[in-house]
C-alpha cells in the first residue's frame, strides 16, 4: 500500500496553495446551479460542498494539510522522544499509555485549543520514547557495549558513541509508524470536535426567517475535519464523506505499510 | 491495580481540563495547582458513588457492546491467525472509525436489500451483531498479527529445534511454540482494553445511542474546538468526571482480568525472573 503515498504526495503538492475559492452561484453548461453542486456537475467533477468550494479541491487542500499537521507533529515530537528514549531505555524504566485519547482530549481542554499541535506533539513524543527505549535496551544487551564498558568507556560514551548511532537506522520506520498514529489521533480528537485548525459561519434562508440557518464551514481543513463536518449531512452529499474518508484511509495504511516495511528492513 | 492506578492520571487531566473550561480562563499555575489540592476530595467523592451514580443507567447498555465485543475478540484471534497475513495487517491498522463507519452502511445495505425499514436502534440483535463485529477486528487483528510473529520467532528458536531433535512430532512443536507465545499475546488484548472503551464511546457518540459511551462523548465534545458548534452537553466537571472514571473503570477491570489470565499462562516458573 506505500505506493499510493506518492500520487497523495503529488495530490498535495499541486493542491491551491490559496485555498480554494468559494462561489455563491456556479456556472454549469449554460446553467445556473446552487450549492452544493452534485458531483458530475461541469466544471466541478466531483461536486462542491455547501458554499460553493469545488470538492477536488477540498480533498486536494485537506491531504496537504494533514500531511503538513503531521510533519509538525513528528518534527516537534522527534527530539523529544529520542532523548526521552535514550533514558528510559538507559535507566530500564518503561512509559504506558493507556487511553490516549482522554489523555489528549484532556490535555486540550487545559491548554486551549491553540495547543492542539503541541499536545499531539507530547503524546506523539511519549509513543515514539518507547519504541527508542526498547531499542535502547537491544543495543545495551549486544557484546560491544560489553567491551566498552570493560574498556572504561563513559556512559556518555556509551550512549553517544554506540547507542544512538545504533538509533538512527530504526528513525525512518519509527517516523514512518509516528505519522500513522498521528493520523489517527487527528480522526478520533475530530469526532469530539477537536481540530487543528478554525472555521467559519455561513448563514442561510431567503431573509424571512426568524432565525437563519446557521452552518459551520471548516476553513482550509485537514481530512479529520473534513470526515468530521461532513458526516451531519453524508446521506445529503457523500462524496463530501466518502471523498476524505478514502485519501484518509490511504494515508493512514501507506505510512503504516512503509512503517512495517523499514521496520522488516 | 498497576494498570487501575495509571487511569488515575488520565482521569486526573480529564477533570483538570473540564474544570478549566468551566473557570473560563486560559490555564494559570494557581488554577491548575487549585485542581489538583481539590482532585483527591473530587476522586473520593466520585468513588464514593455521588456523581457516579447518575451514569450508571447507561452502563448496561454500553456494558453489551463492550463485554461482546471483548468476549468475542478471543474466537476472532483465533480465527484470523489462520487468515492471510495480508487481510490481518489490513484489519489491524485501518482506523477502527472506519470500520464503524462501514458497519453502518452495511446496517442501511441490509435494511435496503431485506426490505424491512427499522429505525437504527441499540437494541436490535444485527445492529448490535454488526456494530460489534466493527468493534472487535481491529483489536483482534493486531493481536493474532502479534500473536503469529511470536509464534514464528519461538518456531526457531533453541528450545524449538532441541525439542525437534529429541524426536516431537512437528504439528506438537508447533503447538508448544503457539502455547509459549499465547501470554504475550493475552497481555496485549489488555492494553487493546482502552482503545476498545474509545471506539465504543466513539460508536454511541456517531450514533447518538443512549448509553456510558454516549455521555462521555457529550462531556468530552462539548469542550470542542470551535465557538458555538459544542458537539456536547456541558454539565459541572465535578458531575462530568465521573463518567469517564466509569467508562476507564469498565475497561480498567477487563484489562486487570486478562493480565491476570496472561500471568496464569505464563509458562515460566512463578516467582523466578
Amino acid at each position: 500500500m506505500r505506493w499510493v503515498l506518492l500520487p497523495l504526495l503529488l495530490i498535495a503538492l499541486l493542491a491551491p496553495p490559496q485555498g480554494c475559492p468559494r462561489q455563491l452561484l456556479i456556472q454549469a453548461g449554460g446553467q445556473t446551479v446552487v450549492p452544493p453542486a452534485p458531483p458530475g456537475t461541469p466544471g466541478a467533477w466531483l461536486g462542491t460542498d455547501v458554499d460553493g468550494r469545488d470538492t477536488a479541491c477540498l480533498v486536494a487542500r485537506g491531504v496537504r494539510q494533514s500531511l503538513q499537521v503531521a510533519l509538525n507533529v513528528l518534527l516537534l515530537a522527534l527530539p523529544v522522544a529520542l532523548l526521552l528514549g535514550l533514558l528510559l531505555g538507559w535507566r530500564g524504566l518503561t512509559v504506558g499509555l493507556y487511553a490516549e485519547i482522554f489523555v489528549l482530549a484532556g490535555l486540550i481542554l487545559l491548554l486551549g485549543n491553540g495547543a492542539y499541535t503541541w499536545v499531539l506533539a507530547l503524546g506523539l513524543a511519549v509513543y515514539l520514547a518507547r519504541l527508542v527505549a526498547v531499542r535502547v535496551r537491544t543495543v545495551l544487551l549486544e557484546p560491544f557495549i560489553e567491551g566498552a564498558r570493560a574498556m572504561g568507556g563513559s556512559s556518555w560514551h556509551i550512549l553517544t558513541r554506540h547507542v544512538l548511532p545504533h538509533l538512527f537506522p530504526v528513525l525512518p520506520s519509527a517516523m514512518a509508524v509516528g505519522i500513522g498514529v498521528a493520523f489517527l489521533w487527528m480522526a478520533e480528537l475530530a469526532v469530539l470536535g477537536y481540530f487543528a485548525t478554525t472555521g467559519y459561519w455561513v448563514e442561510f434562508g431567503s431573509g424571512f426567517e426568524n432565525v437563519p440557518m446557521r452552518r459551520f464551514m471548516p476553513l482550509n481543513p485537514d481530512l479529520a475535519q473534513m470526515i468530521a463536518t461532513a458526516r451531519f449531512e453524508w446521506l445529503a452529499a457523500a462524496e463530501q464523506l466518502f471523498l476524505p474518508a478514502l485519501a484518509f484511509v490511504l494515508l493512514t495504511l501507506g505510512f503504516a505499510d512503509l512503517g512495517a516495511k523499514l521496520t522488516r528492513k | 491495580m498497576r494498570i487501575l492506578l495509571a487511569l488515575i492520571p488520565v482521569h486526573l487531566l480529564v477533570y483538570l481540563g473540564l474544570r478549566q473550561r468551566e473557570l473560563g480562563e486560559a490555564v494559570s499555575f494557581g488554577s491548575v495547582l487549585g485542581g489538583l489540592l481539590g482532585y483527591p476530595l473530587h476522586l473520593w467523592q466520585t468513588l464514593s458513588g455521588g456523581a457516579m451514580a447518575q451514569f450508571l443507567v447507561g452502563l448496561p447498555t454500553t456494558g453489551v457492546y463492550f463485554t461482546l465485543a471483548a468476549l468475542l475478540a478471543w474466537p476472532a484471534i483465533l480465527l484470523l491467525q489462520r487468515a492471510p497475513a495480508g487481510v490481518r495487517w489490513l484489519l489491524g491498522s485501518l482506523p477502527g472509525f472506519f470500520l464503524l463507519t462501514l458497519a453502518i452502511f452495511v446496517i442501511f445495505w441490509l435494511a435496503a436489500v431485506f426490505r424491512f425499514f427499522t429505525p437504527l436502534e441499540p437494541g436490535q440483535p444485527w445492529v448490535i451483531a454488526v456494530l460489534t463485529l466493527a468493534l472487535l477486528l481491529p483489536p483482534a487483528a493486531r493481536v493474532a498479527q502479534y500473536l503469529e510473529l511470536r509464534r514464528q520467532e519461538y518456531a526457531g528458536a533453541d528450545f524449538t529445534r532441541t525439542a525437534r531433535a529429541i524426536g516431537l512430532s512437528e504439528p506438537r512443536v508447533r503447538a508448544k511454540a503457539a502455547r509459549v507465545a499465547l501470554p504475550e499475546g493475552v497481555s496485549l488484548l489488555a492494553g487493546e482494553a482502552f482503545g476498545l472503551a474509545v471506539a465504543v464511546m466513539l460508536l454511541e457518540g456517531l450514533l447518538q445511542f443512549p448509553g456510558l459511551g454516549l455521555s462521555v462523548y457529550n462531556i468530552l465534545a462539548s469542550g470542542g474546538a470551535v465557538e458555538g458548534l459544542n458537539l456536547g452537553v456541558q454539565m459541572p466537571a465535578t458531575q462530568a468526571s465521573g463518567g469517564l472514571l466509569l467508562l476507564l473503570l469498565m475497561a480498567g477491570a477487563y484489562a486487570v482480568g486478562v493480565e491476570a489470565l496472561a500471568r496464569r499462562l505464563d509458562p515460566r516458573q512463578r516467582g523466578v525472573v
